[in-house]
């Protein structure tokens, strides 16, 4: 009996000595946002935001927030010094937003989020984005007293919703990079004068690396159709340029279907078609109501419109080398033999992409 | 707050008479004084004599000379006949209508035939006068006789039949147990008329020769229980029995187990329906809670008024009651964990909000839970003694100024007020205060464990409960069936409540003989 | 004679081998399976559950010639007693060998995930101490436990499959099927069938059954269609949701299924899988306490001391190594040890058993 009891005190004793991984809360302290830059000189510049959160009494919570800067020549250590100069421990992987600055991301963004995909609390579900100009710019903008960070990753959620830009996060864009034959396209961010942010567009990458070309606002829309990445609903607004008059039109894409077929003829040339059908809502139309809406001819306008631009953004692409298609993958899977013998890198610009877009009107909304 | 009065009070008067009669290590010369006492001047086995004088002198000195000891002297048959009673155990009234107004009145013929008691007994040993003088009856000696006349004038002074305060139920029946044990067997028996309801007798205590009776179905309840629990009463040699609790302790399986093994309750309602299942009820004289062997851990989380509401909402409300056994138990722990391991399970909006009200509380969130937890207790037990005004006042100045104060000035966050506010309600929910009261204290362990290794120590922790739960056994039975062992057919009528039609056989947990317990439900439906 | 009191139902038997099947090996079976099957790792998968079904028969038509002896028995009884000692003992030092080697990883794992700093010694002692103290119960009370947090493996699955529809996933990251090549998806399945060990329980708890001669080989059967299906699942949607190349690099993939979710209450729900996980993986290792201390138990020392003193040596084992390289060498041999102990033993002892003992069945009725 009295041996249990020694033994259970010397337990106990132990486990008093306990607590080793302890991090209590209150002695964390917040990053809502980090930025990473290229500076001059090749060095590697993260900018943070760290919060600084205080009670106000009655429920209330007055956030406030501070730039710091770390600069080293490689990501590797950043955060420790970041961690010097904050109070208390830092806690970078709640951040919610990454920013990379064009610059630095033609370099290549892999080494910079490598940490995060490793760290032990690293919240992997954070956005990136791509900024135009320096990143630190659009991180140190202030907006009234609320944090940055959480404008920018309202602005990008919704811009996710509405089909502007891709639904990515830090864990698919790991996943992209890594798979041979498929590129990524990340939303692209510039800073409006005097304070404001806004989207730009997307960016598109070529595997790591950030390609320099960009689409904007409206052709990422209409990309993202094209790669049947329709979120909720996707709006857009078109000029229908004809010779008598101009009109324009916005309309709701509600639903759609797209039929993708890669075909090798014996060339060895690849084609590529998208088909996409679109099942729109009009949203807006000013029209001439002296006549009936000829709903067939919109649909035909319309339809003859966006291939064009569908157009557009396949030549960019291809400019950029970005196979956001991944055209590659599926023949890595349906032709390995060719699969092997191709140097994608170079042989992605000989694809033929060819775009069709089918638009049918399903709604007019309330007004004839 | 519920807690029972009556036994925390009565537990109180043994701790008092244990102090009193000397500390533990006196124990062995106590026993022997006692048993000495108990034995002199009269064997067990003397038999009475022919001469009267000689039998008063021994009843007299049997009962130590005590001075209520009443002797009244009559003449019957033209010989003395002497009446013995014991002043305060005897209805007076009943005394004389019934014994000795007869007696004076005949003047002869057979006492037997002359008295108007209901209970006439023949007794011959003097330690059998005794007891019978301790249980009410009065004694009637004759000259040149060798055998007394008990008759029964037992004074009955019990308070009427009440709900219990801490069992109350909203749609169920409202009477409840009270302490004499006739009245007991008496409201068992209305529910249950059958004449395989058997009642047995144990008398327990060498001092205090508590009545303590076995209550079961013949047929349907496992001879082998029946056995094992005759057994363990019938080993138990105490000099003093007061309560329910003193035999609940005595034949326990696992009396360091945190769980209560057996169910104590006030309520008729709640006794007949485990009396029905084929389980054991004990009564013990001066109790008004009787308890049920073997009995399961879901039995601590059901209540009468489950089956009197619709099986959806009974069914419900049980389930919320498992929930808050949860609750009462990982709620502090998992806000520990969090707070001072795993922030990063939290999403931003709620980590702000704890973070805030972190701000400033200069204690780990270990020292601030247990704080509370006890501040908690303490109000609590101080509420229960106090009379009702008294009482409530006591809740607001714990609830309203403590809980205010305290956030203010720094000393507790927010949150943990919320946390433990809401962990003490959880435990509040289970219908047998015990049970809540268990859940609350395991919640101790699971906090230390969480504030030491988090999640893991919570996981931890909680295994080793369910394992202490799958292993523990009463009377046989496991405690917790029907989940281990898995039973599908008992979860019907112990997790959830389906309708009574669904209910054919009978819980199996305590091995009825028989387990079909209804034929034919909605026989109607088929006509 | 195994008494009444002590015997489990084919129901308890189902959930104790998939108790003891489905444990550590899961968190980075994509992993390893995809290090050599490369995109077919499940077919891999499937494979390995096809051996093990294999060795479920010869298991059963082993046991079912001694239905009321363990395996220490049967050995005994067929080989003679000095040999039969000796493979006992074998059979022993394996039991404690997997039952150590699963708690390394279990430790390591922990470290890795959620406790990083504290020590591995006290993670491993406060495991042992849970294993010892429900093990030193019988085997019932065990398979009461197991079937009641079966809830929670069952309540993961729920999980998955609702996962399954709600993670982005690329079915072109599987395609074309079967481009590993044979002799890769048989090299996968090697490894899978080591994350599937516990199976072999059976040849101690076979004579605890009920009616132990009469349907149990359709008890273990489901029990291997379930781990196999179980596993094959989560493989698979591993397998389609990482690319090849990052699945190479993530240890743990099963975890980082989890990780890439946040709902509005919790975010990081990997964690929370981890720390239910404990339970799963705790119970793989009170099986191998149970099997070692089965398998010497005898008169010398009483069951509940053999449990104590398996105990502490699992511990002391589970002490020595602390880097990957000791861990993954540990690894090999204890995998080499099995394939003798699993696979050729049993076999061995089936075809000795039909040349020399014909005659044992009928003493059984």
């Amino acid at each position: 009996m009295k041996k249990k009891q020694l033994l259970i005190l010397i337990i106990l004793n132990l486990f008093l000595a306990g607590c080793w991984d302890q991090h209590l809360l209150v002695n964390k302290t917040f990053v809502n946002g980090i930025s990473f830059d290229l500076t001059e000189e090749g060095k590697i510049q993260a900018t943070v935001r760290s919060l600084n959160i205080k009670g106000k009494g009655g429920g209330q919570i007055e956030i406030e927030d501070e730039l710091i800067y770390a600069e080293r020549p490689s990501p590797v250590g950043l955060s420790i010094d970041i961690d010097n100069m904050v109070a208390g421990e830092v806690d970078l992987h709640q951040a919610h937003i990454v920013l990379i600055g064009d610059e630095l991301a033609k370099k290549g963004i892999n080494q910079l989020l490598e940490p995060f995909y490793r760290g032990k609390e690293s919240n992997i579900t954070k956005k990136i984005a791509i900024s135009k100009g320096k990143a630190e710019t659009i991180i140190s903008t202030e907006i009234e007293k609320s944090p940055i960070a959480f404008f920018i990753l309202q602005t990008i959620e919704g811009a996710e919703k509405a089909t502007y830009l891709p639904d990515e996060n830090i864990l698919t864009v790991w996943t992209k990079i890594l798979t041979p034959g498929k590129d990524i396209i990340l939303p692209y961010l510039e800073k409006i004068e005097p304070d404001r942010i806004g989207i730009a567009g997307v960016a598109l990458m070529h595997g790591e690396k950030f390609s320099g070309e960009t689409l904007s606002k409206e052709q990422s829309s209409l990309l993202l159709l094209l790669l049947d990445q329709l979120n909720v609903t996707s709006r857009m607004a078109l000029v229908l340029d004809q010779e008598q008059e101009e009109r324009s039109i916005a309309f709701f894409t509600r639903k759609m279907k797209r039929d993708m077929e890669i075909t090798v003829d014996k060339s060895g040339k690849i084609i590529c078609s998208v088909d996409i059908k679109m099942q729109i809502e009009v949203n807006s139309y000013p029209q001439d109501f002296k006549e009936d809406l000829n709903i067939k001819e919109i649909e035909k306008e319309l339809s003859e419109e966006l291939t064009k631009q569908a157009n557009e953004i396949i030549t960019t692409l291809l400019q950029a080398n970005c196979d956001a298609f991944g055209i590659g993958m599926k023949i890595s899977t349906k032709h390995p033999d060719l699969w092997k013998k191709l140097n994608w890198d170079e042989e992605y610009k000989n694809v033929q992409i060819e775009p069709k877009v089918n638009v049918k009107i399903i709604k007019t909304g309330n007004v004839y | 707050m519920l807690l029972n009065k009556e036994g925390k009070l009565r537990k109180e008067l043994i701790q008092l008479v244990s102090q009193v009669e000397g500390y533990n290590h006196m124990s062995f010369f106590k026993k022997k004084s006692i048993r000495s006492i108990s034995n002199s001047p009269i064997n067990e086995s003397q038999l009475l004599t022919n001469d009267i004088n000689k039998n008063i002198h021994s009843i007299r000195d049997y009962h130590c000379r005590t001075e209520d000891l009443m002797v009244r002297e009559l003449i019957f048959n033209k010989n003395i006949c002497t009446i013995f009673y014991l002043d305060s155990m005897v209805n007076k009234d009943s005394l004389h209508s019934s014994v000795i107004g007869p007696i004076v009145e005949t003047k002869y013929g057979e006492i037997q035939h002359i008295v108007k008691t209901t209970q006439v007994k023949f007794t011959s040993r003097i330690s059998d006068v005794g007891s019978d003088l301790l249980d009410g009856f009065c004694i009637i000696l004759r000259e040149n006789n060798a055998t007394a006349i008990s008759l029964s004038v037992v004074e009955n002074t019990s308070r009427s039949i009440e709900e219990p305060d801490n069992e109350r139920s909203i749609i169920s029946s409202h009477d409840g147990f009270i302490e004499d044990i006739g009245t007991n067997i008496f409201l068992l028996r209305k529910r249950v008329k059958t004449p395989q309801l058997k009642v047995k007798y144990f008398s327990v205590g060498k001092l205090t020769n508590t009545k303590v009776s076995m209550v079961f179905i013949e047929n349907l309840t496992d001879k082998k229980l029946i056995k094992e629990v005759e057994r363990r009463i019938g080993s138990i040699e105490v000099d003093q029995l007061l309560s329910f609790g003193d035999i609940e302790d005595y034949i326990e399986d696992n009396p360091n187990s945190i769980f209560p093994q057996m169910l104590t309750t006030e309520r008729p309602d709640r006794a007949t329906s485990y009396l029905t299942e084929g389980k054991i009820l004990l009564i013990v004289d001066g109790s008004p809670r009787i308890m049920i062997v073997p009995i399961t851990f879901f039995a601590f989380y059901q209540s009468p008024d489950d089956y009197n509401s619709r099986w959806i909402i009974g069914t419900f409300f049980r389930l919320i009651r498992f929930l808050s056994f949860i609750v009462a138990i990982t709620f502090p722990a998992i806000y520990i964990a969090v707070v001072s391991y795993h922030s990063e399970v939290l999403p931003i909006g709620i980590l702000y909000s704890i973070r805030v009200s972190l701000e400033n509380v200069p204690f780990p969130p270990l020292i601030e839970a247990f704080a509370m937890q006890i501040t908690l207790e303490l109000l609590k037990e101080a509420s229960i003694r106090l009379p009702t005004p008294i009482a409530q006042t006591t809740g607001i100045v714990g609830g309203l100024v403590i809980g205010t104060a305290v956030v203010e000035a720094s000393f507790v966050s927010n949150i943990m007020i919320v946390v433990i506010g809401l962990t003490a309600i959880a435990s509040f929910v289970a219908p047998v205060n015990e049970m809540g009261t268990s859940a609350r204290l395991l919640g101790f362990p699971v906090m230390i464990a969480a504030s030491l290794f988090g999640f893991f120590g919570i996981v931890l922790v909680l295994m080793g409960i369910f394992m202490h739960l799958c292993k523990l056994q009463t009377f046989g039975t496991p405690y917790f069936a029907p989940l281990a062992p898995f039973k599908m057919e008992d979860i019907k009528d112990s997790i959830v409540r389906l309708s009574f039609w669904k209910l054919n056989s009978r819980p199996t947990d305590s091995k009825p003989i028989y387990k079909k317990q209804q034929w034919r439900t909605r026989g109607w439906k088929n006509n | 004679m195994i008494s009444e009191k002590l015997s489990i139902t084919k129901f308890q038997l189902f959930f104790l081998l998939i108790q003891s099947q489905i444990g550590i090996g899961l968190l980075s079976l994509p992993n390893i399976v995809q290090k050599s099957a490369k995109s077919d790792g499940w077919i891999s998968i499937i494979l390995a559950g096809v051996v093990i079904q294999f060795l479920m028969v010869v298991y059963y038509l082993l046991l079912k010639r001694y239905p009321d002896d363990l395996l220490s028995n049967i050995t005994e009884k067929i080989l003679g007693f000095l040999l039969g000692k000796v493979v006992n003992f074998i059979i022993y030092i394996y039991f404690i060998l997997t039952g150590s080697l699963s708690l390394i990883l279990m430790v390591k794992i922990i470290n890795l995930y959620l406790l990083p700093v504290t020590p591995g010694w006290v993670i491993s002692l406060l495991v042992i101490c849970a294993c010892v103290y429900l093990t030193t119960s019988d085997l019932r009370i065990i398979a009461r436990f197991f079937v009641l947090v079966s809830t929670l493996i069952i309540l993961l699955l729920f999980t998955n499959i609702v996962l399954a529809f709600y993670i982005p996933k690329e079915i072109q990251y599987i395609l074309p099927i079967g481009s590993a090549g044979t002799k890769n998806i048989l090299i996968g399945s090697n490894s899978a069938l080591l994350a599937m060990l516990g199976f072999e329980g059976l040849l101690f708890m076979f004579p605890y059954v009920i009616h132990n001669t009469k349907g149990l080989l359709k008890t273990t059967s489901f029990a291997n269609l379930f781990v196999t299906s179980f596993y094959t699942f989560i493989t698979f949607l591993c397998l389609i949701k990482f690319s090849p190349e990052q699945l190479q690099q993530i240890r743990e993939p099963v975890l980082y299924l989890f990780r890439g979710l946040a709902y509005k209450m919790f975010d990081r729900i990997d964690l929370i899988f981890l720390s239910i996980w404990i339970v799963p993986m705790t119970t793989s290792i009170i099986m191998y306490l149970f099997l070692a201390s089965k398998s010497i138990s005898g008169q010398k020392m009483s069951y509940k001391k053999t449990v104590l003193v398996n105990g502490v040596l699992i511990f002391l084992i589970s002490l020595i190594p602390h880097t990957d390289e000791i861990t993954n060498l540990m690894n090999k041999y204890v995998s080499y040890f099995s394939y003798a102990v699993i696979m050729v033993l049993p076999v061995f002892l089936l075809i000795l058993s039909f040349i020399f003992k014909r005659h044992e069945r009928g003493v059984t009725n």
